[in-house]
């Protein structure tokens, strides 16, 4: 199915992209004798009949959708679990690396927001897409905010330790946590039962 | 570093020092931009240069105070694209005595603030919600990052920096071929274009763009494998073409690929470039309706002031501020550059219009250049021009004024992705986006006044454009030297020696757009089936897709097929290895790729100026 929505889409980009390139005056093309002409004689049909196509492209995939949202619940109830679970290990973490950053050198603490950063949090943003359709652009934009922001700060953890300011690298680390707090309560406003 | 002391991030020095450098940067690339016709943004180039005085020569920068740097450099020295995009035309067209200079600074000036300003709150929406890739920004990151990145990673970034300023310089010097023509290889119709550039800057952009970039390369090939020969076909080409098939058989039959090519340039300009600038900008439009929420959103938390913690982004009240000087700066420059012609009231119609254009080009060129690193500066400083003689009227005394709005408008669209670009790397290293913002705002206005100047120098010391001999020709005749200049191998189609060929590349097309305008030639509906077409793909097909698309459309073939290339090996890999492998391997060999040939793009300026003045 999804490869003929596709066959659909790029048929109806490519009537409509043919048609808009006869949007003009005939006589420039050699097709009429005097100037004056609007356009070539097919352009509008073409390019109408691609939008057309387009949009029932569209139609025909909004159907879908609903159809396998309403047959996939229990698909969509863990796909969302797994990202709820994904941010919950991050927040974990943040905690625990807090907790244990005192006792932490600048190799160590750099080391592991490394890891931090290019395996569980790489993870979670390789879910984004899905999260986008599970809650909306709107609460996804709620839930993404802390997240982001986290990223950030924690990679500025580890700027600041590569470059020998552990204490000042540790100080960032509840401000990371808070926006992962942040991201974790805005899911539980989305999604109140989980 | 020295850790007894505060860590550095914002300093007077680094500040004071990313200007001096900016500058110098600034008035290099205008004189390698109008040389060789296009500009270097210079992000990853101050990196590298911030990176060594500050961290290699005083031991004292840290990879946040290194960002700075990077950030006020680029800053200072971005702006330069918008101005040889438009200011070299008034010179060009024999108007220099007519030009307004204080104009020209004060809507470079106004332009810049309102670039920066108009942007900043779109932050959230392109880097944390869309994470729009930034190739450059990542570049930078990469370069930043490389005293803790270990030593794998420097490896591979210093690989990718060997291979790419290896080829670039190897095609610059002549030394390895431009492009190769896939399509003679493969016996493809000569209709049907096959150009690979040998750019391993478009590779390693591709690369970092990902599966989100391929979008770019089915672009490339619904316009010139798909249109061209379609539109061939029908007779929708210009009169010299009608009744040609794909294979351009010359006179023994055989494929005539030389042929090929020029009518695949001559449809690019005839269809191609008006259809792709309207579906950019009708996708911009899409991503405007569909980001309103989360703009909206944006404006209410600047508007809000921060209970816990140091601000985000830079206050609101700040932002207010520099948009309303910038604004009174674009109507008081459309106003002087128009003189007894242009009213208030038409200065603020121009103003008005130049403004609204200018927030949706920002948009656009933020939304390109994050996607594909690339922008269509030209083509949006195009239709400044087209809309401001729209309104003003098609008189030649009305070129003057929209030259100069349409160099306001080009100065915010580069500085909107400058600013995107920075605040993508600072995102990358921990960097405080308000701190970036600030310094940006307090720096921007310095670069175009020395763009200007450049201009102006080079102008008055060696002409350019196409008729630089004749022009310089005349001069010498004028001043009664013609003997001397004739003696210094001068003619007036020959240059004498000494003197470097300054061609102007994008002011000729900027002239050619006047002209269309003058003859009221602008193929408007073009552009408006364009722009729906854009619209609808975006708002029902996929986000971004009419921008992409429109962007292939625009752009030649060779750096395309480049970058669609990068992408489907960043699949590739992601497939056969992994996803974390493809990025933690892959980007900083990629990154290195694009400080490569942006480094030996310097250099090689430096080179040409250095050459033309001994």
């Amino acid at each position: 199915m999804n490869l003929l929505l596709r066959l659909i889409f790029i048929i109806g980009v490519c009537l409509a992209t043919v048609g808009s390139a006869g949007f003009h005056d005939p006589f420039k093309s050699g097709h009429a004798a005097d100037k004056g002409g609007l356009y070539e004689t097919w352009a509008p049909a073409l390019f109408s009949a691609g939008l057309g196509v387009i949009v029932v492209g569209t139609l025909v995939r909004r159907s879908v959708r609903q159809q396998v949202a309403i047959a996939g619940t229990e698909r969509i109830a863990a796909a969302r679990d797994s990202i709820l679970a994904l941010l919950s290990c991050v927040r974990d973490k943040v905690a625990d690396l807090g907790d244990s950053a005192v006792r932490l050198d600048r190799e160590e603490l750099c080391t592991r927001v490394d890891h931090l950063l290019n395996q569980e949090y790489f993870d979670l943003v390789e879910k984004r897409e899905d999260l986008i359709q599970l809650a909306g652009f709107n609460d996804f934009a709620r839930i993404w905010d802390g997240v982001a922001a986290a990223e950030r700060l924690l990679a500025r953890v580890w700027s600041m330790a590569t470059d020998g300011y552990l204490r000042e690298a540790v100080q960032e680390l509840p401000r990371a946590l808070s926006n992962l707090d942040r991201a974790l309560a805005a899911t539980r406003q989305v999604w109140p039962t989980t | 570093m020295r850790p007894d002391k505060p860590y550095r991030e914002v300093t007077v020095a680094t500040v004071g020092v990313g200007i001096v450098f900016g500058i110098i940067l600034n008035a290099a690339i205008c004189f390698a931009g109008l040389q060789i016709g296009f500009t270097i943004v210079g992000c990853t180039v101050a990196a590298v240069v911030g990176f060594g005085t500050l961290r290699g020569i005083l031991r004292q920068g840290s990879i946040l105070e290194v960002n700075i740097f990077q950030t006020v450099a680029s800053c200072v020295n971005t702006v330069n694209a918008g101005i040889i995009f438009t200011v070299p035309v008034l010179f060009i067209l024999g108007k220099e005595h007519e030009i307004n200079y204080p104009a020209l600074v004060l809507a470079g000036i106004g332009g810049a603030f309102l670039g920066v300003a108009f942007i900043i709150p779109m932050r959230k929406q392109i880097l944390d919600f869309e994470r729009l890739r930034f190739p450059e920004g990542v570049a930078t990151a990469a370069i930043l990052k490389a005293p803790g990145a270990g030593i794998r990673k420097s490896v591979l970034l210093v690989v990718g920096i060997a291979l790419s300023a290896t080829t670039a310089v190897g095609v610059l010097r002549g030394w390895l071929p431009e492009e190769v023509d896939l399509g003679k290889i493969l016996h493809l119709p000569p209709a049907i274009t096959g150009r690979l550039a040998i750019s391993l800057l478009s590779l390693g952009a591709g690369y970092l763009a990902g599966s989100h970039g391929l979008a770019v390369l089915y672009g490339a090939f619904l316009n010139y494998w798909f249109l061209v020969p379609v539109c061939l076909f029908l007779g929708w080409v210009p009169t010299e073409y009608l009744g040609q098939s794909v294979w351009f058989q010359g006179p023994e039959g055989l494929p005539d690929y030389q042929a090929g090519s020029a009518f695949v340039a001559v449809f690019r300009k005839f269809t191609s470039r008006h259809v792709g600038i309207g579906m950019i900008l009708g996708g911009a439009i899409a991503g405007i309706i569909v980001a309103a929420p989360a703009l909206k959103a944006a404006l209410g938390s600047l508007r809000s002031a921060k209970s816990t913690g140091e601000r985000e982004e830079v206050s609101f009240n700040i932002l207010v501020l520099v948009m309303v000087v910038g604004g009174a700066l674009v109507l008081l420059a459309a106003k002087l550059a128009g003189g007894e012609a242009v009213t208030w009231l038409t200065a603020l119609l121009v103003a008005g219009a130049g403004i609204a254009w200018l927030w949706v080009a920002g948009l656009v060129v933020a939304q390109t250049t994050g996607r594909t690193d690339w922008s269509p500066l030209s083509g949006l400083a195009l239709i400044a021009t087209a809309i401001m003689m729209g309104i003003m009227g098609t008189d030649d005394r009305f070129i003057v004024p929209a030259v100069t709005m349409g160099a306001a408008v080009c100065v915010a669209t580069s500085m909107a992705a400058d600013m995107m670009t920075d605040l993508k790397s600072g995102y990358l290293v921990g960097g405080r986006p308000a701190r970036q913002q600030l310094c940006q705002l307090a720096t921007c206005w310095i670069g175009p006044g020395v763009s200007i100047l450049v201009v102006w120098g080079l102008w008055n010391t060696y002409a350019f454009g196409p008729n630089q001999a004749k022009i310089l020709y005349d001069r010498a005749v004028q001043e009664n030297r013609l003997a001397e200049h004739e003696e210094a191998g001068g003619s007036e189609t020959k240059l004498p020696k000494g003197v470097p060929e300054l061609g102007a590349p994008q002011a000729g097309a900027l002239q050619g757009a006047i002209s269309l305008g003058q003859a009221k030639d602008v193929p408007r509906d073009k552009y408006l089936t364009g722009a729906f077409l854009g619209l609808v793909m975006s708002l029902l097909v996929s986000p971004g897709l009419g921008v992409l698309v429109g962007l292939s459309m625009y752009l030649d073939f060779h750096f395309l097929l480049a970058f669609g290339i990068g992408c489907l090996l960043n699949m590739l890999v992601s497939k056969l290895k992994s996803a974390h492998y493809a990025e933690d391997t892959g980007v900083p060999l990629a990154a290195g790729l694009i400080v490569g040939d942006a480094l030996s793009g310097i250099v090689h300026a430096g080179y040409k100026i250095a050459n033309s003045l001994l």
